[in-house]
């Protein structure tokens, strides 16, 4: 594929996306996990309890940033490919174009990781300090590289449901988020593992050095030792492959613009 | 339809002809095309072979200019028969496209976008790089009138400038089939005057034209070439001229006012290809209903000349295309002949 077409939608994309909506709410997301964590510490302090612990910290870092930060700004900037250009209604001059619907899927694929990587990047950065960890810029790192596989993975998905369904594609991908991905992931059976939040949290587990052996057998099917590589290719074969069927059913066309003449 | 410097002959509803290897193909070919959205019909059973030329393709609203232009430009799927453009079928070989520039009918509603910025996205969809695109967009903008304002949002465009900011994102890669839908919508009287100049230069150049539009005399200006449509059918093709000659021969109704109508009466009682003949109580007005048009103009007119008749009107003479239209959308509907 001819590289122009996909940089000439992310240029346009990034130009047209810098309003004081979407600034602000690229903001409410990148501040959320750290006022969560500056209320629960709060919370523990007025309490005089002991707080969370080291694991439990991280393990509500790895919740708010990667599976919700990184999750909401895709929503909004991954799932309404199509739809946002029908409603434009530029979507006819895009699919006249020989790699136009492909380049279109790359083009805004990757403006939408791009505001929600950065996002998520600044949420870990204002996060990880205030939750005062022993190893913040370990978790930091560790973080930040799960939130970048969290937006290919998820962008990805986002975008595959939003060129398949034309109308409510948002409302399909909450669903999918909160029942697959919120509900099956955390099913302590083999099913967990067609899951990118199990990819996710094995990584986590893994690179963090987390020590679970003394949880229950149950609490150990949420995640696996597997090789860090496997999870990784899996994710990226998870991503490629919904970025690819996005591509071709984008190209398939065939939504309905308007009535027809 | 004869050929003319313009527009070369299109042929409905003969099948397609394969040509010799050596001689290109036509632009455009329909071979019995049909387009179903659920149980309705957008195209109906298309048969049609163009070569390179200006066509007006014309029909009311809901005729199915629309849903053709969409086969043309592959952004529909036939449920039956085959499209070709350039030879190739547009679905599959999508690279076609690159030769086909589309301006459609509906209105652009891009907020926080340069008239630059759009057709520079355009053109590097087209797979130009950012320097390339940007000249072609500029150049674009400049013919189309738009130099001092490409800077500008696209919102705060008249309707008339948003019509010349999509003309620029068709033409800016020069395309060789360039297809408008209603291009004229919104254009003021100095607007439609310098589209219909810009698409006069562009048949110049020799490359083909579709334009799709319900006001006829819009078309007019620009070509000759009419492509009729209606119900998701190709009523007739041809020029004004063969159009009106078609006409000639179809069933039509002539209303004639004056003193000696009463005298044309008598004669036409008589003719086999009158079906009937009704004079109003004053005797001052005739109306006809004529089998075949042309015989009823040629003998009327000869009548009144022989007899030195005095008939003041005659209305419903088929002369203005829009009559034409009339006629064979009426005997597509089955209320004539």
């Amino acid at each position: 594929m001819n590289p122009w077409g996909p940089l000439g939608v992310l240029r346009f994309e990034l130009r047209r996306s810098l309003s004081a909506g979407r600034l602000a709410l690229w903001l409410l997301v990148a501040l959320f996990p750290m006022a969560l964590i500056l209320l629960t510490q709060l919370r523990a302090a007025q309490t005089m309890s002991p707080g969370y612990s080291q694991e439990a910290m991280i393990a509500l870092l790895f919740l708010l940033i990667v599976r919700v930060a990184s999750v909401l700004g895709l929503l909004l900037w991954a799932t309404p490919a199509v739809q946002s250009e029908i409603e434009a209604r530029t979507w006819l001059y895009v699919a006249t174009r020989p790699q136009g619907p492909g380049s279109l899927v790359l083009g805004k694929y990757a403006v939408a990781i791009l505001w929600s990587f950065t996002s998520a990047v600044a949420a870990t950065t204002l996060a990880v300090p205030v939750a005062e960890l022993e190893h913040g810029l370990r978790t930091w790192g560790v973080l930040t590289a799960l939130a970048f596989l969290a937006v290919l993975a998820y962008g990805a998905l986002f975008t595959f449901i939003g060129t398949l369904i034309q109308r409510r594609a948002m409302v399909v991908a909450i669903l999918y988020i909160v029942l697959v991905e919120g509900a099956l992931s955390l099913i302590p059976a083999t099913i967990n593992r067609f899951t990118v939040g199990f990819r996710l949290l094995s990584l986590l587990v893994q690179w963090m050095e987390l020590d679970l052996s003394e949880r229950s057998e149950q609490y150990q099917m949420l995640f696996t030792d597997a090789h860090p590589l496997t999870h990784l290719l899996i994710l990226l074969l998870y991503s490629g492959g919904l970025l690819t069927a996005a591509m071709f059913r984008a190209r398939r066309g065939g939504y309905q613009i308007e009535p027809e003449d | 339809m004869e050929a003319t410097p313009h527009a070369p002959p299109a042929t409905a509803p003969e099948p397609a002809v394969v040509p010799p290897a050596d001689v290109p193909p036509p632009v455009i070919e329909l071979e019995r095309i049909t387009r179903l959205y659920g149980t309705v019909i957008g195209v109906n059973d298309m048969t049609l072979s163009l070569p390179s030329g200006a066509y007006g393709l014309v029909g009311p609203n809901g005729a199915g200019k629309t849903t053709l232009i969409g086969l043309i430009t592959g952004l529909l799927r036939p449920s039956r028969g085959q499209v070709r453009i350039f030879g190739v079928d547009p679905c599959r070989h999508r690279h076609v496209l690159g030769r086909i520039g589309l301006c459609p009918a509906s209105e652009l509603l891009l907020p926080r976008t340069s008239a630059r910025g759009w057709v520079v996205e355009m053109m590097m969809l087209q797979g130009y790089s950012p320097r390339a695109a940007a000249e072609r967009a500029e150049s674009a903008l400049v013919r189309t009138g738009l130099k001092e304002v490409m800077h500008r949002p696209i919102e705060t465009f008249s309707l008339g400038m948003r019509q010349r900011v999509k003309l620029a994102q068709a033409i800016a890669h020069e395309p060789d089939l360039l297809i408008l839908d209603e291009p004229f919508n919104g254009l003021d009287p100095i607007g439609r005057f310098e589209m219909t100049e810009l698409l006069q230069d562009w048949i110049g150049q020799g490359k083909t034209l579709i334009l799709a539009s319900h006001v006829l005399p819009e078309v007019e200006a620009v070509t000759d070439a009419f492509l009729l449509i209606y119900g998701g059918r190709l009523l007739a093709s041809g020029t004004a001229d063969e159009l009106r000659e078609l006409v000639a021969e179809l069933p039509q109704q002539v209303t004639l006012y004056g003193r000696d109508v009463d005298r044309l009466a008598g004669r036409l009682a008589d003719q086999p290809w009158v079906d009937s003949v009704r004079l109003s109580p004053d005797r001052l007005t005739l109306r006809i209903e004529a089998r075949r048009a042309g015989e009823l103009y040629r003998n009327v007119t000869h009548w009144i000349g022989s007899d030195r008749l005095h008939v003041e009107r005659m209305s419903g003479a088929e002369g203005e295309l829009s009559a034409l239209f009339s006629v064979l959308t009426r005997r597509h509907r089955g209320y004539a002949g």
